[in-house]
């Protein structure tokens, strides 16, 4: 990087970060650091919602997800716009009703306080978890990128956002978020312009979707009922819809971003703001990747983009096997160059069944790369798309774009971490110490305990994150985490919403059933993760629905 | 909570507008992605 990108980079970073502690550097007691003194607009609601959702492994990872498998992500999100609006119908006005500050105080009021108890520890678990991957995930990347230290990578994310976390509370997270999504946007959007403009003369943006197409890069819906396959609009529409469910309605990070609200009506804008925007969001950081696969058919690449990976071949003994495939990867671009030039000029049938079979070819030499790689190592991550992204950035954008970018990164890193650890230490604060604390604090020793709770789990997140091993795919493997759990806990809150007379043994019996099948699905891999909050869910209202009716006694509802 | 229920009371947005809308424009984009993959397979 250059001198501009770094003073780009910092800049952004430390004006975005100076913002937020110094805006809210005075204190508003309790109710202020914990839900922003209830005086948010709809669209800092809505940017930091999205922000909170968008963390930076969603811009290094989602473009690689599509430079390798074309646009059919995008179905994971069908469910999010439907899910929004049961948590605008449902959940938001009961949280408004009972003044909750976290999400899991409502399941005491309607069942006890163990139910509470261990929904706030399953998210507890799962999100503490995810905290460190959130940071370990960019920061393993920008580190073999740019030659960084991994660890020093990780304590930067992790202490700047400490500072105004612990400093200015939820307020300055949902600030901080607003000016971190409004810089991610336009740095998304200013490297989409880029590489339309570096597209080969004869590719216009039609031309180039064309040419995706014919790879088999714009599948962006498929209709088919095949289980098997990990994206479908019907996996998306099902188990899409419980996970943003899950997420938006009962997950802590989310439901405190929302509930910082000045009233309902700017918590349910800020989440239609999310309903109507995150899939063209999606959509564009898809298509931004299918483009970089367009664009590199033209461009000399290197057959793997992580550059660790490479290195460890070229040092192993498996040296020359890898320099045959490098060669093998070189020879073949110009005969791929050739081809798409071809179809980019005179599009026919016979052509695209060509370029389906040099994209075959192609990633069959990318996949004895990889073999190599492994071979060398074992340790080493064969997943190699979530460097495509930063490659590209580092390679072709002009100077000073390169400091935005990936100020666009690790803004989306903070972002995300800052609101994880933020409802990790609310939930410590009122569903644990205040909900069990037999003395009473003053406001200001509750804002202090407070801080130094955000404190404390931003330093496990630090502390996960440097220990975190290599995860062979980033942006599922936050996701699996979240199913694994999320299921469980949606199923407690749609008890509590729907089923009036089920009371909190039924329910207690119905999570411990529930998160068995779901730990059981997981360790023998039965299906897709996406399904886990499906069963999950359907097995805590269905088993204590039953129990309740069994119950002799009559329960508490 | 009084407060709180004077807020909810003095909304008078049409939400079911809002959410006709969202599940409008969900529709259309479905609509729309549908044709993108079937114009370019």
């Amino acid at each position: 990087m250059s001198g501009i990108d770094w003073a780009v980079l910092l800049g952004t970073l430390g004006l975005i970060v100076g913002y937020g502690t110094y805006m809210t550097r005075k204190s508003d007691g309790l109710e202020g650091y914990l839900k922003g003194g209830s005086d948010m607009k709809w669209l800092t609601i809505g940017l930091s919602v999205m922000a909170t959702q968008a963390s930076a492994i969603t811009f290094i990872s989602t473009p690689g997800l599509a430079y390798e498998n074309g646009m059919e992500f995008i179905q994971n999100y069908f469910g999010l716009p439907i899910a929004i609006l049961i948590v605008c119908v449902v959940f938001i006005p009961i949280y408004y009703r009972l003044k909750v500050y976290t999400a899991y105080e409502y399941l005491e009021q309607r069942f006890d306080v163990r139910i509470r108890l261990i929904t706030a520890s399953l998210f507890m678990l799962s999100r503490g978890l995810a905290a460190g991957i959130t940071i370990y995930a960019p920061a393993i990347i920008i580190s073999v990128m740019l030659g960084w230290s991994l660890e020093l990578t990780i304590l930067l994310v992790g202490i700047l956002v400490i500072v105004y976390t612990v400093s200015g509370g939820t307020k300055a997270v949902s600030l901080t978020q607003k000016w971190q999504m409004t810089v991610i946007l336009l740095g998304m959007g200013i490297a989409f312009g880029i590489l339309l403009n570096r597209m080969p003369e004869e590719v216009s943006f039609l031309g180039a979707l064309d040419l995706a197409g014919a790879s088999g890069r714009m599948n962006v819906v498929d209709f088919s009922f095949d289980f098997s396959k990990r994206y479908t609009f019907w996996s998306g529409i099902t188990g899409g819809l419980f996970l943003a469910l899950s997420y938006f309605g009962t997950d802590q990070s989310q439901v405190q971003r929302y509930l910082s609200g000045k009233s309902i009506k700017e918590s349910r804008l800020g989440l239609l703001f999310n309903a109507l925007l995150k899939i063209p969001m999606q959509f564009m950081i898809l298509l931004t990747g299918v483009l970089v696969f367009v664009f590199y058919q033209f461009e000399a690449h290197p057959v793997l983009f992580n550059k660790a990976a490479v290195q460890t071949a070229q040092e192993s003994k498996y040296k020359a096997e890898f320099q045959d495939i490098e060669n093998q990867h070189q020879q073949f671009h110009e005969e791929k160059k050739a081809a798409y030039l071809d179809y980019a000029k005179q599009p026919t049938d016979a052509k695209k069944e060509t370029l389906l079979a040099l994209d075959k070819k192609a990633k069959s030499v990318r996949d004895q790369a990889r073999e190599v790689v492994l071979k060398a190592d074992p340790d080493q991550s064969s997943r190699d798309s979530d460097y495509v992204f930063l490659t590209f950035i580092l390679n072709y954008l002009p100077q000073g774009l390169v400091g935005l970018l990936i100020a666009v990164i690790i803004s989306a890193a903070m972002s995300s971490t800052a609101g994880e650890i933020n409802a990790l230490s609310s939930t410590t604060m009122v569903d644990f110490y205040q909900r069990f604390s037999k003395t009473k604090k003053s406001d200001t020793q509750s804002v202090n305990l407070s801080k130094w709770l955000t404190l404390g789990w931003g330093i496990l997140a630090i502390i996960f994150a440097l220990s975190a091993q290599l995860v062979e795919n980033l942006i599922e493997a936050v996701n699996i985490l979240g199913s694994v759990f999320y299921g469980t806990i949606l199923g407690v809150f749609l008890t509590a919403f729907f089923l009036k007379k089920v009371g909190s043994r039924a329910v207690l019996i119905g999570i411990v059933v529930g998160q068995l099948t779901v730990f059981v699905l997981f360790y023998y891999e039965a299906v897709g993760y996406l399904w886990f909050n499906v069963i999950g869910c359907a097995i805590v209202m269905i088993v204590s629905y039953i129990t309740s009716l069994f119950s002799s006694k009559p329960e508490q509802s | 909570m009084e407060e709180n229920k004077a807020k909810e009371t003095e909304d008078n947005t049409n939400w079911k507008a809002w959410y006709g809308f969202v599940i409008l424009f969900f529709a259309i984009q479905v609509g729309f992605y549908a044709w993108l993959t079937e114009f370019f397979s």
